[in-house]
């Protein structure tokens, strides 16, 4: 507790008048006490004044507050998004304005005009005679080169298998050239076994 | 004149041969009667036809002999080591089974055929007499085989020879082809 005749702390924050703040000067060169709490003070007060000023917020805000509550355009978008009825309505929705939409914009089909003039009515088959024409020699051309490239792969088909079949003939060939040989060779001994070798006086080897 | 006459009768004595012979070097050559190649044939056709009684080789040519003068003697023939299934119209392929087949059974006669020549050589060796010792026996087997065939460790020609008096040492070479 302070004993002095005024409040110390309204002395450090220089709140009191020349005379008051004279008073407290002469009581606190007289007390130990006061000297020291005014010595605490003046320790808190510059310790106050080394810190860095912050600006006082204008307002404070609470959660319950209706700033933070979502607005209704997203509190509307979750509800839908949020339930299936709805989508599947939306979604009905959107396809029967589609085919109402497809219904009233659609172009018409092309109708022979009734009361086109004759020479409208030439033109017109003259053109379909020539994209006709046009069409036939297209497909013609078409059907010719298809069927010239069918002939070039049966040709080379047909080639390759007679290549292939002259390979196996060749070597069937040699094959049983080269059995031949051994029955030969095999009778040969057989009778030569049995008869014995040609000889020349009897008209065999010359 | 009595004197000129006894001496040209005399002249003839020494006309005539001399009275000792003079002796010239040899040049009779050794020579081998036919009819011992011809035993030797038969008994080299014989001993391979009956050689290997499991699977037989295929006699492709009848043995021949002959004698080369200063060098020795020479017997050849022609075999296959089995007897090959050939091509026929009812058989026009052979499948890689069947050719494998005939490999291995070739491959197992070989031993046989190599041990057959062996007792050919000495057989021939010890009777072709007439042969000097220090010229040589020869026998030599061609072994024939089919285009299709595998010929993978398998000769083409085998030949074993030796002189004379090796025969009774056993020391005989073998060449494979």
């Amino acid at each position: 507790m302070s004993c002095s005749p005024f409040d110390l702390r309204d002395y450090v924050l220089k709140e009191l008048s020349d005379s008051e703040r004279k008073q407290v000067e002469v009581h606190i060169k007289g007390c130990q006490g006061c000297s020291e709490e005014w010595e605490r003070l003046r320790l808190t007060e510059a310790a106050l004044f080394s810190l860095r000023e912050e600006e006082i917020p204008q307002r404070i805000a609470f959660v319950s507050d209706k700033i933070f509550e979502p607005s209704p355009w997203r509190r509307g978008w979750a509800a839908f998004w949020g339930s299936t009825a709805r989508l599947g309505f939306a979604s009905a929705a959107m396809l029967s304005v589609a085919l109402v939409v497809f219904a009233v914009v659609r172009p018409a089909a092309p109708t022979p005009g009734p009361l086109a003039s004759s020479a409208n009515v030439k033109a017109v088959s003259v053109s379909a005679a020539e994209i006709q024409q046009q069409i036939q020699t297209a497909v013609e051309r078409a059907v010719a080169a298809s069927e010239t490239r069918q002939q070039q792969k049966f040709e080379l088909a047909v080639a390759e298998i007679r290549q292939q079949d002259l390979k196996e003939r060749q070597q069937l060939a040699r094959y049983a050239d080269a059995a031949l040989e051994m029955s030969t060779r095999r009778n040969l001994v057989v009778e030569r076994s049995s008869y014995g070798f040609p000889r020349a006086d009897k008209g065999g080897l010359q | 004149m009595k004197i000129a006459v006894l001496i040209l009768c005399i002249a003839p004595v020494w006309a005539q041969a001399p009275l000792k012979p003079v002796v010239s070097p040899s040049t009779e050559k050794p020579t081998v009667a036919r009819k011992v190649f011809t035993e030797l044939e038969s008994n080299f056709d014989y001993k391979l036809r009956a050689a290997s009684a499991k699977d037989p080789f295929d006699l492709l040519g009848l043995t021949r002999g002959l004698y080369l003068p200063g060098y020795g003697a020479v017997l050849t023939t022609e075999l296959s080591l089995i007897v090959t299934p050939p091509i026929t119209p009812f058989h026009l392929k052979i499948t890689p089974e069947e050719a494998a087949k005939v490999h291995q059974r070739k491959l197992e006669n070989l031993p046989q055929l190599r041990r057959t020549m062996q007792g050919l050589w000495r057989d021939a060796a010890l009777a072709l007499t007439s042969v000097p010792d220090s010229e040589q026996v020869v026998v030599a087997v061609r072994v024939l085989y089919q285009p299709w065939e595998d010929t993978g460790g398998l000769p083409g020609q085998i030949v074993m020879k030796g002189s004379r008096k090796a025969a009774l040492g056993g020391d005989i070479q073998t060449e494979e082809e």
